[in-house]
């Protein structure tokens, strides 16, 4: 009975040591809007915004769409 | 976006350009950003302007010019430009730099208040020589007055026009 409990504990302790070496990208941006303001006719501006990866594995596949 | 993948911590940053057309009221764009992180879903970064003719006479917030144009000059040197702001209301505005390509210009404001009837310089200098490729990149103010507003003041280099081959002489007196 005592063997069954350690062998129990020893495989709970496996299970939650691969969860979090598994990790998971997250996504984090500077900010998701911008407001330019006043802007002139008939010209172009930009800005940057920052996507930056704050989660537990590598960040993939980041691509942008405009619809 | 100069990255499509990145390590924990790391970051990219994400350029959008927004091309006005004919004065309008208020105009929103926006993209939908993609990747393998499942947990947040879509995406979306929007950007607003409220594209005004020029000039734009409804503002007592006078400026000039409303494009910043780089030239560039024999022996590829770029000058500093100015862009002259004058109040011609009555109440007096503070205004703020909050936006610009720091990795290109320096830029600054002359003051931060500007009273009634006075004028403020915005100077824009590049800090190294600019792309010889057609540059438009761009600077936001946020401006306080009775209201609260912004003004974006577009930056351009134009791609210096090529040279036309020198015209075919015949002396057709040979």
């Amino acid at each position: 009975m005592r063997i069954k409990g350690l062998f129990l504990a020893a495989t709970l302790v496996f299970i939650s040591c691969s969860i979090s070496q598994a990790g998971i990208p997250k996504i984090e941006f500077s900010e998701r809007t911008w407001d330019f303001g006043r802007v002139p006719q008939n010209c172009t501006v930009s800005h940057i915004f920052w996507i930056k990866n704050v989660g537990t594995d590598t960040l993939k596949e980041i691509s942008v769409k405009t619809p | 976006m100069k990255k499509t993948e990145l390590a924990i911590g790391d970051s990219t940053e994400l350029e959008i350009s927004y091309s006005s057309r004919a004065a309008m009221t208020q105009e929103t764009k926006h993209v939908e950003v993609s990747s393998n992180d499942t947990t947040s879903g879509y995406n979306r970064l929007e950007i607003t302007a409220d594209v005004k003719s020029k000039p734009d006479t409804l503002l007592l917030l006078k400026y000039s010019p409303y494009t910043i144009e780089f030239i560039e000059e024999k022996g590829g040197a770029i000058k500093e430009k100015k862009v002259e702001f004058k109040n011609s209301g009555e109440k007096e505005y503070k205004l703020k730099i909050i936006d610009y390509p720091k990795e290109l210009f320096e830029v600054k404001l002359s003051q931060d208040i500007l009273k009634p009837g006075k004028v403020l310089e915005l100077k824009v200098k590049p800090l190294k020589k600019l792309s010889p490729d057609t540059l438009k990149n761009s600077v936001t103010l946020q401006v306080k007055g009775k209201k609260e507003f912004r003004i974006t003041i577009p930056i351009k280099k134009e791609k210096p026009p090529e040279k036309s081959p020198p015209p075919i002489k015949w002396d057709w007196r040979k």
